[in-house]
C-alpha cells in the first residue's frame, strides 16, 4: 500500500462525517428505541410488576435518548456536502417529488414519536386516560421508523447491521404482539391502574 | 421515483461526451440539465483545450508573468494538477506539455498504429517514474485571491484531469437529480438521489469488447491507458501520450490499460493513471477503490475491495436491493466555475 | 428510589453513547477502508443468461467475493434491472 493511499482515504473521509454521524445516531436511535418499546410494554404486563418504577425510568431515560439521537440523525445531515438537504427536505415528508418514500416514512415517525412521547409532561392538560390511549400509537410510530430503516438504510444490508437490530427489534415484536393479543380478548381497561397520575384511592380504614 | 431518462452526447475533448439524467433537481428538468450539462461542456472545451491558441489555458501556458489571475476553474484545475502529483508520488505528472508535443511531433507518419503492432515493436516494458524536476511542486495557488503562482514557462496540460475534474462539477450541480451519469470523454462520474445502480462497462483496448460491468449508484470511474492512439515517430518506435516523466518518452509498462474507480472522477483519474505507469507489480495498490487492469498480453484482472471481515463478506452475500440506499463518499469537491 | 433513578438513568446515557460511538466507528472504518457495501457493489447477476467467459487472472487473495467477468460484445444502450441505462467507461 502506498502512503499516499491513506491521505486519499483520509481526505475520502473527511467531508462526510457527517453522513457517518447520521448514520451511526440513526442505528442508535433505533435500538433505543427498540428497547424502550420493550420496556414500555414489559410496563403494563404482567412481569415485571415490582420493578414498574424502575421501569418508568428506564422507559422514560431511553425515550429521552431516542428522541435526541433522532434530532442528531436529522440535524447532521444537513451538514452532510454531498447531499445538502434544507431544513424542509429533512423535516416535512413528503415534500420533494424525488425524495424516497422511505425517508418520509421516517421523517413521520420522528414527529410522532416526539408528539407522543413529550406530550406525557403535559398529560394532566390532555387528560391522562387520552394520552395513554394515544400514547400507544408511539409502537406504530417505531415500527415506521423500523421501515424506514429497513427500506433506506444505507447499512440495510449489512449482517452487523441486521443483527443489532433483530436482537432489540424481535422481542418489541414479540412483546407488540403480545400485548395485541391480549388487549384483544381483555377489554377492560381497569387493570391499568398503576400508571396513571397519582389518584389516591380513598381508603375506609386509616 | 425517477422519471424516463434523457441521454445527449456528442463531441467534445476530441472524444465523444455524454449526460444521462433522469428527473428534476435544482438544475430544473432533466431536459434543462442534459443542455446544461452540454452548454458547460462545450465552453470548457474552449476554454481548456490544449490546442486552441486562443484559450484560456493557452493563454495562461504562455504568459511570462510569474504571478497570474486565473479564474475559479482554472485555479481548481491548477490545484488538481498540484494534488495529482503529489498523491502520485509523481507518476501523474501534468506539466509536460513540452514533452508531449515531442512525443507527438517526432514524425510526421500519424497514421494510427494498432495497439498489438505497437506493443510487438514497443521497447522492453518498464514501471514509470516521477521527473525528477518534479515541476507541479512549484505551483501555487491561491484560490481566494484568484491568482496562481508558477515559474513562467511552466505549462499545464489539461487532459485526463480537467476532464476527471469538469464530471465532478458537473456532478455537484446535478447532486440534486435522482440520478445521472456524466461521461466526460471517458471520465465518469455517476450518481443521483435515487440511488439507482447503473451498469459501467469496461472495454478492453483491442477489441473493444466488454471486459468487466459495475453496477454502482454513486462513484466516479476513470480509464487510462496506450491503446487509444498509437504511431510511429520518426524513428521507428511505437509512441503514443502517456509519458513516463522520468523519462518524459511515451511509457510501455507491461499495462495497457486501467480503469480505477473512487469517489470523485478526478481521483478515480489519478488513480487509473498511477495504475497504468506503475506497471503490473504496484498497480493494483493504486486501485484501492477498485477497477480493472489490462495486461500487453490482452488478459485482465478486476480488482474488487478486499473482504475485511467475515460479517461484511456474509454482508455483501445479500444481494442489494435495487433501490435501497447505497451512498458514496467522495473527495472534496471542486469550486464551481 | 431517586438514587435507582440517576443510576438508571446514568446507565441509559451511557448506552446511547456506546452504541453511537461503535457504530459511527463501524461505519466510519467501512467508509474508509473503501469497504463500505455502499461504495462498489458488483450486483448478483440478475441479468438473463449471458455467456460468461472468465479471462481474469484474480488471486484468490485479492477478488472479492462478487467479482464475476463477463464477456460480450457491448450492445447499444442496455438498461439494468432498475432502469437506468448503461454507460461505457474509456481510455480519455
Amino acid at each position: 500500500m502506498h502512503a499516499n493511499d491513506v491521505s486519499i482515504l483520509a481526505t475520502a473521509v473527511g467531508p462526510h462525517l457527517f453522513w457517518i454521524t447520521s448514520r451511526a445516531a440513526g442505528i442508535a436511535a433505533l435500538v433505543l428505541a427498540s428497547l424502550s418499546v420493550c420496556v414500555g410494554l414489559l410496563m403494563g404486563g404482567r412481569l415485571l410488576r415490582a420493578h414498574r418504577p424502575d421501569l418508568r425510568v428506564a422507559h422514560e431515560a431511553l425515550s429521552l435518548a431516542t428522541l435526541a439521537a433522532l434530532v442528531v440523525h436529522g440535524l447532521t445531515l444537513l451538514g452532510d456536502g454531498y447531499l445538502h438537504p434544507s431544513l424542509g427536505d429533512i423535516a416535512v415528508p413528503f415534500l420533494s417529488g424525488y425524495k424516497t418514500f422511505w425517508t418520509s416514512l421516517g421523517i413521520v415517525a420522528f414527529w410522532a414519536l416526539l408528539v407522543l412521547g413529550l406530550s406525557y409532561y403535559a398529560r394532566s392538560r390532555i387528560g391522562v386516560q387520552r394520552w395513554r390511549k394515544l400514547h400507544r400509537f408511539a409502537a406504530l410510530a417505531w415500527i415506521l421508523g423500523l421501515a424506514h430503516s429497513l427500506g433506506e438504510g444505507t447499512d440495510a444490508g449489512q449482517a452487523w447491521f441486521l443483527a443489532m437490530i433483530a436482537i432489540v427489534a424481535v422481542p418489541a415484536l414479540g412483546l407488540l404482539l403480545a400485548r395485541l393479543r391480549r388487549g384483544a380478548s381483555v377489554s377492560a381497561p381497569s387493570s391499568r391502574a398503576a400508571d396513571q397520575a397519582p389518584v389516591r384511592q380513598p381508603s375506609i380504614a386509616q | 421515483m425517477s422519471g424516463a431518462e434523457i441521454i445527449e452526447d456528442f463531441d467534445c475533448f476530441g472524444s465523444r461526451c455524454s449526460a444521462v439524467i433522469s428527473g428534476a433537481g435544482e438544475v430544473g428538468s432533466a431536459q434543462d440539465a442534459v443542455a446544461f450539462v452540454k452548454r458547460k461542456l462545450l465552453g470548457w472545451h474552449t476554454r481548456f483545450s490544449r490546442f486552441m491558441a486562443d484559450s484560456e489555458l493557452s493563454r495562461l501556458n504562455r504568459d511570462p508573468r510569474e504571478i497570474v489571475p486565473v479564474s475559479p476553474l482554472m485555479a481548481r484545475f491548477a490545484q488538481a494538477v498540484r494534488e495529482a502529483g503529489s498523491l502520485s508520488g509523481g507518476l501523474v505528472d501534468a506539466t509536460l506539455v513540452r514533452e508531449i508535443e515531442t512525443a507527438g511531433y517526432d514524425g510526421d507518419l500519424r497514421d494510427s498504429l494498432a495497439l498489438a503492432s505497437a506493443l510487438a515493436l514497443a521497447p522492453a516494458r518498464r514501471p514509470a517514474s516521477a521527473a525528477p524536476a518534479r515541476r507541479w511542486q512549484q505551483l501555487e495557488v491561491d484560490r481566494a485571491a484568484g491568482m496562481l503562482v508558477r515559474p513562467a514557462g511552466l505549462q499545464l496540460d489539461s487532459g485526463g484531469l480537467a476532464k476527471g475534474l469538469f464530471a465532478d462539477v458537473l456532478g455537484d450541480a446535478l447532486a440534486t437529480h435522482p440520478s445521472f451519469a456524466i461521461n466526460c470523454a471517458g471520465d465518469l462520474l455517476v450518481g443521483g438521489v435515487a440511488r439507482t445502480m447503473r451498469p459501467i462497462r469496461v472495454q478492453s483496448p483491442f477489441d473493444g469488447r466488454t471486459l468487466h460491468t459495475f453496477e454502482l449508484a454513486r462513484t466516479g470511474v476513470a480509464t487510462s491507458g496506450i491503446g487509444r492512439r498509437s504511431w510511429l515517430d520518426r524513428g521507428g518506435a511505437p509512441a503514443h501520450h502517456l509519458l513516463d516523466p522520468a523519462s518524459g518518452r511515451p511509457a510501455f509498462t507491461g499495462i495497457v490499460q486501467a480503469t480505477a474507480l473512487a469517489p470523485s472522477a478526478l481521483e478515480a483519474e489519478i488513480r487509473a493513471k498511477a495504475a497504468v505507469l506503475s506497471g503490473p507489480h504496484s498497480a493494483p495498490g493504486w486501485l484501492t477503490h477498485g477497477g480493472v487492469i489490462v495486461f500487453d498480453d490482452g488478459s485482465h484482472r478486476v480488482i474488487g475491495p478486499a473482504p475485511v471481515v467475515t460479517l461484511a463478506e456474509l454482508a455483501r452475500h445479500t444481494r442489494p436491493r435495487p433501490g435501497s440506499a447505497q451512498t458514496i463518499a467522495r473527495a472534496a469537491g471542486p469550486a464551481a466555475a | 428510589m431517586r438514587r435507582r433513578a440517576r443510576r438508571i438513568r446514568r446507565a441509559v446515557v451511557g448506552l446511547a453513547v456506546a452504541l453511537f460511538a461503535a457504530t459511527f466507528l463501524v461505519v466510519y472504518v467501512q467508509l474508509a477502508s473503501g469497504h463500505d457495501p455502499a461504495l462498489v457493489a458488483n450486483a448478483a447477476k440478475r441479468r438473463a443468461a449471458s455467456p460468461s467467459v472468465t479471462s481474469t487472472e484474480a488471486s484468490a487473495a485479492e477478488s472479492s467475493t462478487a467479482t464475476s467477468t463477463r464477456s460480450e460484445a457491448s450492445t447499444g444502450s442496455e438498461e439494468s434491472s432498475s432502469g437506468a441505462s448503461a454507460v461505457t467507461t474509456s481510455q480519455s
